[in-house]
């Protein structure tokens, strides 16, 4: 499809170019509408977000292969900027990840990453992580790599291995995970200013990502710093959801204790400019496209 | 002793309506199959099947039993699997003891006595109240051998199954299964290579999981077909 065509290319063109690429994760395609109308020039999608919008649960390897390539694909479909996917170890073994490659690719996704944990998985902030052996994420980055149709379908690779291990194995991994065949590298859950320099430097010539997530395990810093630092790409996994439910929160206990909305009303969205926001004029106009007035017409052209 | 009950295989709602089984099981390599093109059944992730079987369950009220691989994970997986599968329709949840992902082809590779019991046993929490029958199937005869299918008989019972299951064992000589294991209850999945060896033992069987019944009726079907 020529829409997920341009998605990959936008995706690769930001990805080496000059710029930090900027994504937040969006917990569903009208967060991702949102982040898109703000500038962002690529959403993700990912597992603590779609756990928690889809399960009100924790990021704990229970959202699976289907409610996760569903809900990229929801993205995907609401958005015109690429979306990139959080694939997690690829839901099983080799035969899995190719099956996950071949339909995160067909949904229209621009790239994803596998990671080497155990499953089921945690959130990289996480405590009581394991990880796989190295050999066998090298042999998922390979089936990855060579499973997809489009060579623009980027592959990250994520290592765990920080908070398992240290970050000299984690940099050893994610070197191996690279030969391998991963276009980009992500190592999860470094500790310090210190340990984010430690990483750029380890990977002069590849794009790297940073995760910033609030109360996580890496000091928060801006996508500019982080830039200067070498990190090509900044992920924000919670700040949507941890702002969405504190909106949940801020409007149900005046609707719980006042039974109206009328002190939140202040700071909601219109129903006229939500109404907008979501394409309601461009809806009614294409119906009104094809009302019997204009068939009848058409027909007698 | 009572009569043997055989319940079909299948994979979607013209093969629910072909057969007039009271008890019916969804199995996953052949949902694989159907949506796949693969027999490859943990290829297919929980959401993808409990969806599947959530169309199935409305399309008869008979029993239905639900494939839930080997819990897709490990303990905690198996639980929000089991509770996942109750809630789209399951009657009868079978959970094997092999490694995940249980691709269910070739030799299977069984999990240890504690993990497997563990699963079984998150998955009898999941269930609690509810009137489901839960289905240890064990696969790995060949790995373990008889000493360690009593073994696994005996925990399965102990960690809350209702039914032992006996799968993937086509070149079983089950005439040498002591007499305890048989009063214990048991289950066997049939393919057209055990077909010989079920035939003898039927009626010490409580249920035949018939893998291949409708590949069996398929040649019956075809010439409706062609009659019509």
């Amino acid at each position: 499809m020529k829409k997920f065509t341009q998605m990959r290319q936008q995706f690769r063109q930001a990805v080496f170019g000059e710029q930090v690429v900027n994504m937040v994760v969006a917990p569903d395609s009208l967060a991702a509408k949102v982040a898109q109308q703000q500038g962002f020039k690529a959403i993700f999608a990912a597992g603590y977000a779609t756990s928690a919008s889809n399960l009100a649960m924790p990021d704990r390897g229970i959202a699976d292969f289907g409610i996760m390539l569903n809900k990229c694909r929801e993205i995907v479909n609401a958005v015109d900027i690429p979306v990139f996917a959080d694939a997690d170890t690829g839901y099983g073994d080799l035969a899995n990840v190719q099956r996950t490659v071949r339909n995160y690719e067909a949904i229209g996704a621009a790239g994803l990453f596998l990671e080497d944990q155990t499953w089921p998985k945690r959130c990289g902030h996480m405590a009581g992580k394991s990880v796989v052996p190295q050999a066998e994420m090298v042999a998922k980055i390979k089936t990855a790599a060579a499973a997809r149709r489009h060579d623009d379908f980027l592959i990250m690779s994520r290592t765990d291995a920080r908070a398992v291990y240290d970050l000299d194995t984690a940099i050893a991994r994610s070197k191996a995970y690279h030969a391998a065949g991963a276009d980009l590298v992500f190592i999860e859950a470094p500790r310090s200013v210190a340990e984010l320099k430690q990483i750029a430097a380890a990977f002069p010539e590849v794009p790297l990502m940073a995760n910033m997530i609030e109360d996580g395990a890496t000091p928060l810093l801006s996508s500019s710093e982080l830039q200067q630092l070498g990190f090509s790409i900044v992920v924000h996994p919670t700040a949507l959801t941890y702002a969405q439910t504190y909106a949940d929160e801020q409007v149900l206990h005046e609707l719980a204790t006042q039974g109206t909305t009328s002190q939140s009303k202040a700071a909601m969205v219109t129903f006229d400019r939500f109404n907008q926001f979501v394409g309601l004029d461009q809806v009614n106009q294409l119906e009104a496209r094809y009302a019997p007035e204009q068939m009848l017409i058409e027909m007698q052209k | 002793m009572t009569e043997t009950e055989l319940i079909p295989a299948l994979a979607n709602a013209p093969m629910i309506q072909a057969t007039t089984q009271p008890r019916l099981f969804l199995a996953g390599s052949l949902v694989a199959q159907q949506l796949l093109g693969s027999q490859d059944a943990e290829l297919l992730a929980l959401s993808e099947y409990a969806q599947y079987l959530r169309y199935m369950s409305l399309v008869t009220d008979r029993d239905i039993w639900a494939d839930a691989q080997s819990g897709f994970g490990n303990a905690l997986n198996t639980y929000y699997t089991v509770q996942e599968l109750a809630r789209s329709g399951a009657a009868g949840i079978v959970l094997n003891d092999q490694r995940y992902p249980a691709h269910s082809q070739g030799q299977a590779q069984p999990v240890s006595p504690v993990e497997f019991f563990g699963k079984l046993r998150a998955a009898k929490d999941a269930l609690r109240d509810e009137s489901i029958t839960l289905i240890a199937e064990l696969d790995g005869w060949t790995t373990y051998g008889l000493s360690g299918l009593q073994e696994r008989t005996t925990q399965a019972y102990k960690a809350g199954a209702d039914l032992v299951l006996l799968g993937h064992c086509t070149e079983l000589a089950l005439d040498q299964l002591p007499a305890s294991m048989w009063q214990a209850g048991l289950a066997i999945q049939h393919t057209a290579t055990s077909q010989t060896v079920t035939q003898l033992l039927k009626n010490k069987f409580k249920a035949v999981l018939d893998l291949d019944y409708f590949q069996q009726l398929q040649p019956k079907n075809q010439l409706v077909g062609r009659q019509l």
